[in-house]
């Protein structure tokens, strides 16, 4: 049998009593799992060091700011006190969805006003995160920033230096590092579960136009600028770097090389950002990654495919599998382990804190997390202040995710093979 | 939600109406994955899990959905609960010993935005998720100034907005299908919901439906009313959630109804009734509390 790795430890299922023994189905036994034990997957956020509720600004009350605020409305030890955005209608809505909190039209006015304020949370634009990151940080703030971290490696090197010589807490918004399901899985792909890294793939399809109205020519042109090539990273950038992060994580190692292409398959309304991209990652072990993204169809939503020579890891967000190979070593509790047929292939659910599911008889009920991504992620910036440590998913991890997608943009728009420099992946 | 929504979106550019849409159903995916029992990582899936032991805390969008279901569940007598699903999902449907209007198990506390269950209740918002879903779709066409639109979340709930242009009547004309003759309407800026015991039953015996409506006070099939369809201005806050929760609400009460809505009128609503055979009947609560038949009653 195989040691599993130091920072997963396995634990036995209690042994059942006889009447509880008598009273399982032979469906029921199939449902008990021995998996690796992870902290419990609802991690409610600590308290500040002082004991009191972090106070948070939020930037940017968008699509992506309000979701934030709907996860934020159910952390305790976290209180919203500032919102901030540009746009009136945006910051008065997002102001009706939590009682007490300060509007501001300016990330500047609200770090001058909002002097409670100690963490701040970026969900504007890419390409107005630099700005904002430093400024924030040089106000001694914490800060969590949606990803991609910048559209420009010169602002990414910005954000990252700005966090190194800060004394608070910067976190890469990659939500992959913090999901429950993911740092599972993880587990079992640094094992010999999965073994050597073979090929991985990711894709996000999904069919929308990517494009948001506006009340005047104005605010049309600044709700799009995803859709401005001059401001956008385009599908691979803004989808992209969530799931390549996974991969870099997963596998531990750059992409020497990237290549690609993109263009316009349905949405040619005058736009000239592809909506169908395809990018391959090369890595210097001759195994490669193969994104594709899609505004165009929806088939297979939105996953990451790792592939090792024992078995393949599937991700899909709140849920993940783990599909072993015929020929690879049992360790024992995959007999017992919940599962999904796909065609012909039977994945293994992987679930979260699935030995104390299992031992109050609810591992069915495990399947799919209890929480959204961007609540973990959340949960890890608060928890690295409460704690005063630096945060799991630092700068470094998003300039080096960001600074790839950003090649990967450039080579997908020009068809061209580039290599990709391991300077542009650090400080 | 688990529906199929669709639109029709009129009198502005392609390219603008395409964007709004595409913005509503962003936000209905938003929404399912907020409100729907399915999901798992859902504030209803959080409730419905830990509720029991602690009181959840949740938005503020979230938790004025819930005010607005109880304050439905107690205007109704009871007769609409949210916390009726799970009588749904039984192989047999047995009477309950459960509550009055008084006592609902939904505890909900405004000021810390918090909500608790009382065992072993479990909340479903199916029966206002879809009208809920429409409120915030006619935000996003006021916000972008859509003149004209109709929005129906599988062909039960539907957001009429204005007159579609070159139209020959004043408004949207939707007909209301019942197990006997069709309820013909022309709705302007108004939400509708149709609620009916057909269609899906929790009985798998094709020969013997069980209607899927249950009454939250008996535990009992509610079919004594063929067809209920619901009618609020848009004017009206919220209301497409109230038209999905009354229209539920209607079919429970069946000969109650008159006598609730007297007691306690939902601003602004009117009712259509078809019971088995007796054609439709209207009630308009503001307006006049008597019954006005809308067609010619059938023997």
């Amino acid at each position: 049998m195989t040691t599993p790795p130091a920072n997963n430890s396995v634990s036995p299922l209690p042994h059942p009593t006889r009447r509880e023994f008598i009273a399982q189905s032979a469906g029921a036994l199939s449902a008990m799992a021995i998996l690796p034990t992870l902290a419990a997957a609802s991690p409610a956020p600590a308290a500040a060091p002082d004991g009191k509720a972090i106070s948070v600004g939020l930037i940017g009350a968008g699509r992506q700011g309000r979701a934030i605020l709907a996860e934020l409305a159910t952390m305790d030890n976290v209180q919203v006190s500032a919102i901030c955005d540009v746009e009136a209608s945006r910051r008065e809505n997002a102001a009706k969805r939590v009682s007490g909190a300060a509007a501001y039209a300016s990330h500047a006015e609200l770090l001058e006003k909002a002097k409670d304020v100690s963490a701040i949370i970026i969900a504007t634009p890419t390409h107005e995160h630099a700005k904002i990151a430093v400024d924030a940080l040089s106000a001694g703030k914490h800060v969590y920033c949606e990803m991609p971290m910048a559209h420009t490696l010169a602002d990414c090197r910005a954000i990252a230096k700005a966090a190194a010589s800060a004394k608070s807490i910067f976190h890469a918004g990659l939500e992959g590092r913090s999901n429950p399901v993911y740092k599972l899985a993880w587990s079992f792909f640094q094992s010999d579960a999965a073994r050597a890294f073979i090929a991985a793939e990711a894709q996000h399809f999904q069919k929308t136009s990517w494009r948001f109205p506006g009340s005047s020519p104005e605010k049309e042109k600044a709700a799009n600028w995803r859709l401005d090539p001059e401001l956008s990273l385009g599908l691979v950038g803004e989808l992209g770097v969530h799931q390549l992060d996974v991969v870099l994580w997963y596998v531990n190692q750059a992409p020497t090389l990237v290549s690609g292409h993109g263009s316009i398959r349905l949405h040619d309304d005058g736009r000239t950002v592809p909506d169908t991209v395809l990018a391959n990652f090369g890595f210097k072990s001759g195994a490669d990654f193969s994104y594709r993204a899609s505004l165009a169809n929806s088939f297979g939503g939105r996953f990451e495919l790792l592939r090792g020579s024992n078995a393949a890891v599937k991700l899909a967000w709140t849920h993940g599998w783990m599909f072993k190979e015929s020929d690879a070593p049992t360790q024992g509790w995959e007999v017992y382990a919940n599962r999904q047929q796909f065609f012909r292939d039977e994945g293994i659910t992987l679930i979260a804190d699935a030995t104390k599911l299992a031992a109050q008889g609810k591992l069915k009920e495990g399947v799919g997390l209890p929480h959204t991504s961007v609540y973990y992620a959340l949960s890890d910036f608060f928890n690295a202040i409460a704690a005063g440590k630096p945060s799991p998913c630092d700068a470094l991890t998003g300039l080096r995710a960001t600074s790839l997608v950003i090649t990967a943009n450039q080579a997908l728009l020009k068809r061209e093979a580039m290599t990709i420099d391991p300077a542009t992946l650090a400080l | 939600m688990g529906t199929r929504f669709e639109l029709i979106l009129l009198d502005r550019p392609e390219t603008h109406l395409r964007a709004v849409a595409d913005e509503i159903i962003a936000e209905i995916h938003r929404l399912h994955g907020r409100f729907s029992r399915f999901e798992s990582t859902s504030i209803v899936s959080q409730i419905n899990r830990d509720g029991t032991g602690r009181a959840v805390c949740v938005d503020q969008g979230a938790f004025d959905l819930f005010a607005l279901a109880e304050s439905v569940r107690v205007a109704s007598r009871g007769a609409f609960d949210v916390c009726v699903g799970h009588f749904m999902h039984s192989e047999h449907v047995s009477p309950s010993s459960r509550g009055s209007a008084d006592a609902g198990p939904l505890t909900l506390n405004a000021a810390a935005r918090r909500v608790a269950l009382s065992s072993p209740a479990q909340i479903d918002l199916g029966a206002l998720a879809k009208g809920f879903a429409l409120d915030v779709a006619l935000a996003i066409l006021i916000e972008h100034d859509i003149p004209a639109a109709l929005i129906h979340a599988g062909t039960s709930s539907v957001l009429a907005r204005g007159v579609p242009s070159g139209a020959t009547v004043p408004g949207w004309p939707i007909a209301v299908r019942s197990s006997y003759e069709p309820l013909p309407l022309v709705l302007r800026d108004e939400m509708l919901s149709v609620s009916a015991p057909r269609g899906r039953s929790l009985s798998t015996d094709p020969e013997r439906p069980v209607s899927h409506i249950i009454d939250p006070r008996t535990g009992q099939p509610a079919a004594a009313v063929d067809t209920a369809a619901t009618i609020f201005p848009i004017t009206h806050p919220r209301a497409g959630a109230l038209a999905d929760a009354w229209s539920t609400a209607a079919i429970v009460l069946a000969d109650e109804l008159q006598d609730c809505l007297s007691h306690n009128p939902p601003a602004r609503g009117t009712f259509h009734i078809h019971r088995h055979s007796r054609g439709w009947r209207t009630l308009a609560p503001h307006a006049a509390p008597e019954l006005s038949p809308l067609v010619p009653q059938h023997a």
